[in-house]
């Protein structure tokens, strides 16, 4: 294969991983607000996503997939809220351990990375149909 | 001389056609006895290349329109197709541009 389709499939799979990195985040904005319904369950859970080189056969080159969607295990938020239906018996409900500050950065991040690897695979293809304009 | 140059010409584009197309078979015995075949085969074969790539974009714009596929995937299958069928037009215009420049010689 080319060494500039390669470069090409590169740039999608970085940008495959960031979308999916974008995903994760608006399902943490959204489920920012998710409160459990009784006092013994726990709220929305943070998602984390871990990215990881993979050698792709096919291309020849390591590529970018998205390793794991985990769970962010830090401390969960208190609220004091005693008409909640979740309140415990000292008025506290447990929020969701989601900082919309963090994920809005997180979703600047994805964006900026999704353009960096789009701009790969542009230039990329404008070299390569530069290249056979040689021929015209 | 001349002679001979011109049929060195001939061998020569007749080797470039051989090394583009990879169904070509036969080595080149210097005049251009294989040019026909040659550059035929390198056609089919480009035109192949191009509607194999041309095929696949389709499987991933069907498979995008029915949410089986991601949207840079399709957009890369179906760039790859449109480059590679440009570069299979550009390269028979250019070996009929020189086949045709060959015609116009006079001996």
């Amino acid at each position: 294969m080319d060494e500039l389709n390669k470069t090409a499939l590169i740039g999608v799979s970085g940008m495959k991983a960031q979308s999916e990195r974008l995903r994760v985040v608006s399902e943490n904005l959204a489920n920012a607000d998710s409160l459990p319904t009784s006092p013994s369950e726990q709220p929305y859970r943070r998602k984390v996503l871990t990215f990881r080189n993979v050698l792709d056969k096919q291309v020849g080159a390591d590529v970018v997939k998205v390793a794991k969607v985990d769970v962010d295990r830090s401390q969960f938020q208190k609220k004091y809220d005693p008409k909640h239906p979740a309140a415990d018996s000292d008025g506290y409900v447990m929020t969701p351990n989601v900082n919309p500050l963090i994920e809005l950065m997180d979703m600047r991040e994805a964006q900026r990375s999704y353009e960096a690897n789009l701009n790969v695979v542009n230039v990329s293809k404008t070299m390569l149909s530069r290249t056979v304009d040689m021929l015209r | 001389m001349a002679i001979n140059s011109i049929a060195d010409a001939i061998s020569a584009y007749s080797n470039a056609a051989k090394s583009v197309g990879s169904g070509a078979k036969t080595e080149g015995s210097g005049a251009g006895g294989d040019i026909g075949t040659d550059f035929a085969s390198m056609l089919k074969d480009g035109a192949q290349a191009a509607i194999n790539s041309g095929k696949k974009s389709e499987e991933m714009s069907k498979q995008a329109i029915t949410g089986k596929a991601d949207i840079p995937d399709v957009v890369a299958a179906v760039s790859n197709a449109e480059l590679t069928l440009q570069t299979v037009v550009a390269v028979r215009d250019k070996v009929v541009s020189a086949y045709n420049d060959i015609l116009k010689m006079s001996f």
